[in-house]
């Protein structure tokens, strides 16, 4: 049996058992994904829960980035992207053609792995997301700030310099600005790319316990290398390998009893 | 691993070959870091060394003048005489002193040895009055008590018996040693001028309440060469009152009588058969007097000297209606003692002055300035300035002679007169002038870097005018919109443009350009307006077009479209700008300039410069302004397009204030090189140094006129270092450009350094 034939039939097993008491967010549907000639992802299948933390694991150059960027459309950037199948955020399907991509990415916020707030005041980087939506009420304005601000933890350190460059703030306050900056425009699914990668470990443990309050609010994707941060954070986990989904099922399975030998492999570090 | 192996790595790794190799790569880091610390400071050393050298060769333009006490020598003379003129060398070694009872003494102003001791050829008759004819060749009239005039001339001869350098001085007798005779009483005021071939006369005779107008002409017989006088015209008038002086300016044409209390009767003798009274001015406040009274060198402005230590420069000026009136254009003050003599250097517009306390001062009238003042202990009578302003005479009463070596270049050159507005001999009215050189001897040179500086901005602005806006724009493009392919071609492409010799697009832009955009001025008015709404409209109407064909040409090479609606536009809007004209303009915009418009127009103008000289700058700000913004970190631009932004959103939020310090940079860098540009606006601004920032009229920048003026200076004159001078200026203003550029940069760098 081909490993991709395994990691197929994995996956159909568990979601049917685990997520079919959720409710779906991002449905993905025989989804590819081609560098050029180069195929990156090979039929990608799942469902993604609402209000859940998902986390993808899986060794570097898996495909768990690029499958990621597919939910907002960064993929379209590249020019020689190509992509097939299907994909739907709430059953609208994201690829349609009449699909505004600014307004899909409203929707789907997202967290870069390298903290990359703009050079511009705390509050600013704050409303750039409201003001794009043209919101210039000074009222609206203040308090979705202080909300998002709050949200992503980061309120009480900077409440008082909010007008101040946000380049000044360290790495893990920027991170945390970058997740108030994407929560600010309320968006439906937060993608989160290696949110922690660059962060030290105290900035690290801030971020993960923020991710476990924001999926009061948010669908939550977030790809990570450490598998011991989404055994922390996620309430799913999904392994991928070479472009395929290998395993996609509960966290607390998946780390203790993975059906796939390659899951079992990885996660107890033989390789990855 | 082989036991040869280990030996050869354990050898290379540690031990004696180790350490020699560590010994020369050290030397070699240590070689390589001397030589680019010496290019680096070679570098810094060279840029100082041009600065300094400018700054070496224009110091002296501003350094004091330098006086140094000559000889005293005792004017061997007998009994009281009073000294009516000197006339002195051009090397300021001998002179020739006319006294008031008809004797002629030479002196050598080295020795103080008496050259020539004799008497006027006036037989018995008494001196009345003297009067300087033309101070270029030192025709002087002497008005004798018979009614009649002497002419005389001072002249030198330069001989080498032993090979030594003898200068003699003489008077001559350009019209015979017989007095013209103009009347029968004594002559007591006399004035004179020589212009072209006649010699105007004004006098007044002793009890005559007439001032006599005489006008000959100077006739040259063919055998002897001898010159001969003939009466042409002559007239008289009222004199107005008792005065003192009798003055008369250049030209024949202006006659001053001057009273003690300082009221001026202006006349107009042009015709001497109707002599108007044209003004009566008071040149004094009620309780002055008017002491000294002297012509500046030209003959055109007065200068009057009072009681207070004040002396006042007037002259005639026009009014709007064409008509002449005396103008007090400036005031030097010397002192509070009343003014004793002034007396004026023949080359340059200089003066000397001497007041009641012995004080002499030395002015320039142009540059407003005081270049020198000191104070004898001995009594003095008496300034005398060399031709070259090199050396002072002066005379005191007991029948001295003390001479004083002068120090003085560059008298002429002030602060006020390189930036100030000048009030210039013949002017209207203050302005800012460049004119640095003439055929006539006694021209008032004007130096004003205002014309200069104004026009090298003028031509950079207008330029940066056309050229930001499509640098700058095409760089956003570029960077941001446009494909990596197409940029890979566009970029390098634009960038050749630099390589393109300035002098071709100079000429080009001279040649070509100008009197085109003469002939379709209408036409290019069009094409601002027209192309702007032609790319927009067609953007517009791309954006109607149904998809399928749309999708023909993909996004990223959509920008190859308008090239033809540019063109197109263009092509139409040039060909549409004669009927233009025709319809608006009565047919030839340029002319309705000129006509309708009141608005001059030369065909070498701002316009043609804001062309050739903005298309030479487009790269420059192009590169700069499109490396900044292609540099602009991507995860910037992905997490604005994260939040939702678009393209243009991004652009605008986030891009272009991060890449602004960049694109400043660009755009001063462009600055600074438009400052410094020199054949575009030297062959197509028709270098005309005005003061004007009409886009139709032209300028001439301080880089065309150092390439214009450089090669005709004389080495060290004043307009040598002026120039050099404007040199330092735009070295100057694009240092400043620079710096400010990179202060800003690096500023901006801090700011967003820990991107």
């Amino acid at each position: 049996m081909s490993e991709q034939n395994v990691g197929l039939a994995m996956d159909r097993d568990h979601r049917g058992m685990h997520l079919g008491q959720e409710k779906i967010a991002i449905e993905v549907k025989d989804w590819n994904l081609f560098y050029g000639s180069n195929q990156a992802l090979n039929g990608i299948n799942m469902s993604l829960p609402e209000n859940r933390v998902t986390a993808f694991i899986g060794p570097s150059g898996c495909g768990k980035s690029t499958l990621l960027r597919c939910f907002n459309r960064m993929n379209d950037l590249i020019p020689i992207v190509r992509v097939e199948g299907e994909m739907t955020l709430h059953g609208e399907d994201m690829y349609a053609k009449e699909m505004d991509v600014a307004a899909l990415r409203r929707r789907v916020g997202m967290v870069f792995q390298k903290p990359n707030p703009f050079p511009k005041s705390i509050y600013e980087n704050v409303c750039y997301g409201l003001r794009l939506q043209g919101i210039n009420d000074k009222q609206v304005l203040d308090e979705t700030v202080e909300w998002s601000l709050q949200s992503a933890g980061l309120w009480e350190e900077v409440k008082d310099r909010l007008d101040a460059n946000a380049l000044g703030l360290s790495g893990g306050q920027q991170q945390r600005l970058c997740i108030a900056r994407a929560i600010a425009i309320k968006p439906e699914v937060l993608l989160l790319d290696e949110p922690t990668s660059a962060l030290d470990p105290i900035s690290t443990l801030a971020i993960e316990e923020l991710i476990f309050e924001l999926k009061k609010d948010f669908t939550i994707l977030i790809v990570t290398h450490n598998m011991q941060q989404a055994a922390r954070v996620s309430d799913y986990t999904a392994f991928m390998y070479m472009g395929d989904l290998i395993e996609y099922t509960d966290t607390d399975t998946l780390f203790t009893n993975p059906s796939v030998k390659r899951t079992e492999d990885y996660i107890s570090g033989r390789y990855g | 691993m082989d036991k040869s192996v280990q030996r050869k790595l354990d050898e290379a790794l540690d031990g004696p070959k180790f350490q020699r190799r560590i010994k020369r790569r050290n030397l070699v880091d240590l070689s390589w870091a001397s030589g680019f610390t010496v290019g680096g400071i070679a570098v810094i050393a060279s840029v100082l060394l041009i600065m300094f050298f400018l700054v070496y060769v224009v110091a002296p333009l501003f350094a004091p003048a330098d006086i140094e006490q000559g000889k005293t020598f005792d004017l061997q003379q007998s009994g009281q005489e009073q000294t009516l003129y000197y006339g002195v060398d051009e090397y300021a070694d001998s002179a020739l002193r006319i006294s008031d009872s008809g004797r002629v003494y030479g002196i050598d102003l080295s020795t103080g040895e008496k050259l020539r001791d004799e008497r006027l050829p006036i037989g018995d008759a008494r001196i009345t009055s003297f009067t300087r004819i033309s101070q270029g060749d030192q025709l002087m009239g002497i008005g004798l008590d018979n009614g009649s005039v002497l002419l005389v001339q001072y002249e030198y001869s330069v001989t080498y018996p032993d090979d030594v350098k003898t200068i003699t001085p003489k008077l001559t007798y350009p019209f015979g040693q017989t007095p013209l005779t103009l009347s029968e009483q004594p002559i007591t005021h006399l004035s004179a001028r020589k212009s072209g071939s006649q010699i105007t006369f004004a006098y007044q005779v002793d009890g005559a309440s007439q001032i006599y107008v005489k006008q000959y002409d100077m006739i040259e017989s063919m055998l002897t060469e001898e010159v001969t006088l003939d009466l042409y015209q002559q007239g008289q008038f009222a004199a107005p009152a008792p005065f003192k002086w009798l003055k008369m300016g250049i030209s024949m044409r202006n006659l001053y009588a001057l009273k003690q209390d300082g009221t001026i009767f202006y006349f107009d003798i042009r015709d001497p058969q109707q002599i108007k009274l044209v003004e009566t001015v008071n040149a004094l406040a009620p309780d002055q007097t008017l002491t000294a009274v002297q012509f500046l060198i030209g003959e055109y402005s007065l200068l009057l000297g009072n009681d207070q230590g004040q002396v006042a420069q007037w002259f005639p000026v026009r009014d709007q209606d064409n008509n002449y009136f005396l103008k007090k254009i400036r005031t030097f003050e010397v002192s509070d003692q009343p003014i004793q003599d002034i007396n004026v250097e023949l080359n340059r517009k200089n003066f000397a002055v001497l007041d009641a306390s012995n004080q002499v001062s030395m002015f320039n009238s142009t540059a407003h300035n005081n270049f020198a003042s000191f104070t004898l202990d001995q009594t003095v009578s008496q300034v005398h300035i060399s031709p070259r302003g090199d050396r002072l005479l002066i005379e005191t009463p007991a029948h001295q002679l003390v001479t004083f070596d002068v120090d003085n270049e560059h008298p002429e050159v002030s602060m006020s007169s390189l930036w100030g507005e000048v009030w210039y001999e013949g002017y209207d009215e203050p302005e800012y002038v460049w004119q640095s050189s003439s055929a006539s001897n006694d021209f008032e040179p004007k130096f004003s870097l205002m014309p200069l500086t104004f026009g090298t901005i003028k031509a950079a602005l207008y330029s940066m005018l056309f050229a930001v806006p499509l640098a700058v724009l095409g760089a956003i493009y570029t960077a941001f919109f446009m494909d990596a392919k197409t940029r890979q071609v566009i970029k390098p492409t634009i960038e050749l443009i630099e390589a393109l010799p300035t002098v071709i697009l100079g000429f080009l832009a001279g040649l070509w350009l100008a009197p085109y955009m003469e002939a379709h001025l209408a036409g290019f008015f069009s094409i601002i307006f027209l192309v702007p709404i032609g790319i927009l409209l067609f953007g517009y109407l791309w954006s109607r077009l149904p998809e399928p064909v749309r999708l023909l040409v993909p996004t990223s090479k959509r920008a190859v479209l308008m090239l033809p609606v540019v063109v197109i536009i263009g092509f139409v809007a040039l060909s549409l700008s004669g009927p233009l004209e025709h319809l608006l303009f009565d047919g030839d915009m340029r002319h309705w300039l000129t006509d309708s418009a009141g608005i001059d127009f030369d065909q070498r103008n701002a316009m043609v410069i804001g062309f050739a000289m903005g298309f030479a700058l487009i790269p420059t700000i192009f590169s700069v302004a499109e490396d900044a913004i292609y540099n602009v970190p991507s995860y910037l631009v992905n997490g604005s397009l994260a939040l939702g932004a678009s393209g243009w959103q991004t652009m605008v939020g986030v891009v272009l204030p991060t890449a602004s310090p960049g694109i400043f940079s660009a755009i001063m860098l462009g600055f600074g090189r438009g400052i410094g540009e020199t054949m575009i606006v030297l062959m197509a601004s028709g270098n005309t140094p005005l003061m004007d920032a009409n886009l139709f009229e032209g300028m001439r920048t301080l880089s065309a006129n150092l390439a214009v003026e450089m090669p005709e200076a004389a080495l060290d004159s004043t307009h040598y270092r002026v120039l050099f001078l404007s040199g330092l200026v735009l070295f100057i203003f694009t240092f400043i450009f620079n710096t400010l550029a990179e202060v800003v940069r690096e500023r901006m760098r801090r700011k967003y350094g820990s991107l």
